[in-house]
């Protein structure tokens, strides 16, 4: 039977007559180290350094931690190393574990005291030693950044930002001419807030150095034209655009549109006046509670508003055209459009096939002709030229207050539908034979009756109101043409033939139209 | 109360007519026939005539004409959709006061009946 070898003495006897043999040739007196041992020596310490990784599984090692502190010193990062396991079969040792006081140590060795976040430090130091496993790039402290100053300033209200160009994206249809571009304020809305000055805080790196802060870049606004402070509010000192610029903002009562009112800036709707240095385009809309400047034409558009209107050009209504005016109409021509002024219409060249109302006078110029359509004056009217040979008939009307006139016009038609309603009823109840009915049919006729009543009484009142003047009248500088139709306070007068230079004016004693000749 | 009569051959405005007016406090006669309106006209007295300027067999500048020549004094106003019709004129020299326009206008009616 082979005799049973100890691998494990042999192996020591082996190693240790190995070491000793080392040992042989060094001098015990002096401790002279011959060369060929010193290079042995040194052979087997480049060795150990070479297989330093295997030592972790070979050998005993304790777990350890690196550092690293970045250039800026705001950040320290640890690497954690596990410790060795212990393999008693081999004879390598379990490393000693990594503990908090060894990194703590490590950590105040580097200088890093502030913004250490322990948590990390320790859930890493956990995970590494149950884990056996590296765990490297742990942030274990961070410094904190300075704040800057900020300087007190006006700071505009969101809100009022965001209500330019707004679409209503529910609606099914969307109509562009009603976004617009302008940012438009009431008195007293608030344009924007006082923000106080916030104090700067100083910064430190992990390594416990301040770092200085700045004082923050912020544009300061300051409040101009139509804008008053208050409470710490900038608000709106009247009614109109806002204007945002790069150092101040402000409130203007005039709305200046660069180009034409058009896609680009949707329907105008503004509480001041309103200057168009364009053109206002077919089917778009001008409502100013001032006056309108416009230096082009109006095409096929609405304007409203409650000063003057001023058209450098002309009105092109092509019959869609609406003017509503409550002060003067002053432009070159109109033609196809329905027009009213509270003051006077001043038109430099002609007024063809359009709708005319004025409360006051409407004056051509030198040679300004009115061709077709219907005129509508309460002090009377001024032409060169009234009517042509062949073309368009002619009305003029002078004297009468027409927005009355108007409200008479919808009494009528509003007591015709009734009158109308009221015959139905009295044939219907002539006609039927239940009782029952025919007291139903009289409830109705009585109500219809009240109607009419209560209407006629309507118009007897407003008639007082119609202002007749009877001393309007229509002066004709040159031709007037057969066929043109003028009233003087409801008195009518058709001119039969070609005539020059006359003026038609209400004879009172007759109550007749008469015509006066007049110098050319 | 004013005396009013109206003569169009449309019932229809002759009865609206007679009820607003008659409503207005007003006697109010009214005729589809232009010739048996004139003959009305001239045989009674009427503080405002009202006559439609287009109708059958007799228009209204003729029964204008036949009824001013009668009483000169008789205030007429011709009812007209347009003011410019060639009739109208006829109407106006015929000695009528002024056009209404179609079907009438109640705010001039209302005014001349106070005149």
């Amino acid at each position: 039977m082979p005799e049973n070898k100890d691998y494990f003495v042999e192996d020591l006897i082996k190693s240790s007559e190995s070491i000793l043999k080392d040992l042989e040739e060094i001098d015990e007196k002096d401790g002279l180290i011959p060369d060929p041992v010193e290079e042995k020596i040194k052979l087997d310490k480049q060795k150990e350094e070479i297989n330093s990784i295997d030592i972790i599984s070979g050998l005993r090692t304790d777990g350890y931690v690196d550092v690293c502190v970045s250039t800026d010193e705001m950040t320290a990062t640890c690497n954690f190393y596990p410790p060795s396991e212990g393999e008693g079969f081999s004879g390598s040792e379990e490393g000693r574990p990594i503990e908090l006081e060894s990194v703590e140590k490590i950590l105040e060795t580097k200088g890093i005291v502030t913004g250490i976040n322990w948590d990390a430090v320790n859930s890493a130091i956990f995970k590494c030693n149950t884990e056996r496993v590296p765990i490297n790039d742990v942030v274990v402290a961070k410094g904190r950044q300075p704040k800057d100053e900020i300087p007190a300033h006006l700071e505009i209200d969101r809100g009022l930002l965001e209500n330019s160009k707004k679409l209503d994206m529910d609606r099914q249809r969307i109509d562009y001419r009603e976004i617009s571009p302008f940012i438009l304020v009431k008195k007293g809305d608030i344009l924007a807030h006082v923000v106080s000055k916030v104090p700067g805080a100083l910064g430190e790196t992990v390594t416990e150095k301040s770092i200085p802060y700045k004082t923050a870049k912020i544009k300061v606004l300051k409040p101009g034209k139509n804008v008053t402070l208050k409470d710490g509010y900038a608000i709106a000192a009247c009614d109109g655009r806002f204007i945002l610029g790069e150092e101040t903002f402000a409130v203007s009562e005039v709305l200046e549109v660069r180009g034409d009112v058009d896609y680009h800036t949707g329907n105008i709707n503004f509480p001041g006046d309103v200057v168009i240095y364009g053109t206002v385009k077919y089917g778009f809309k001008v409502k100013a509670g001032g006056s309108v400047y416009c230096q082009q034409t109006l095409d096929a558009s609405e304007v409203i508003c409650g000063g003057d209107l001023t058209v450098n050009y002309g009105v092109i209504g092509k019959n869609k055209g609406v003017v509503k005016v409550k002060g003067n109409i002053t432009t070159k021509f109109i033609e196809n459009c329905y027009m009213e002024a509270g003051g006077n219409i001043n038109v430099s060249t002609s007024i063809l096939n359009s709708v005319v109302h004025s409360l006051k006078e409407v004056v051509l110029g030198e040679k300004g002709i009115i061709v077709g359509g219907k005129i509508f004056a309460a002090n009377g009217v001024e032409a060169a030229q009234v009517g042509t040979r062949v073309g368009p008939k002619t009305e003029i009307h002078c004297g009468i207050d027409f927005s009355v006139q108007q409200k008479l016009e919808w009494i009528r038609d509003k007591n015709i539908e009734l009158a109308l309603k009221l015959r139905q009823t009295d044939i219907k109840i002539k006609s039927t034979e239940s009782e029952e009915l025919k007291a139903k049919l009289s409830q109705v006729r009585d109500k219809l009756m009240a109607g009419i009543h209560k209407l006629n009484l309507a118009s007897a009142s407003l008639v007082n109101y119609l202002d007749k003047n009877e001393d309007a009248m229509v002066k004709v500088r040159r031709n007037v043409f057969p066929g043109v139709y003028i009233e003087i306070c409801h008195i009518s007068y058709i001119v039969a033939c070609e005539m020059h230079a006359c003026m038609f004016k209400l004879d009172k004693k007759s109550g007749r139209v008469v015509i006066e000749n007049i110098k050319s | 109360m004013k005396k009013l009569l109206i003569i169009d051959d449309e019932p229809m405005i002759v009865d609206v007519a007679k009820v607003i007016f008659k409503d207005l406090g007003h006697d109010v006669d009214g005729s589809t026939d232009p010739v048996a309106g004139e003959e009305l006209a001239k045989s009674k007295d009427y503080d405002l005539i009202l006559i439609d300027l287009r109708m059958p067999i007799r228009n209204g500048a003729q029964v204008a004409e036949g009824i001013l020549k009668a009483k000169p004094e008789a205030k007429v106003l011709i009812i007209t959709a347009y003011p410019t019709d060639p009739l109208a004129k006829q109407a106006m020299d015929a000695g009528a006061k002024a056009l209404l326009k179609k079907p009438f206008e109640i705010g001039k009616i209302i005014e001349f009946l106070k005149d």
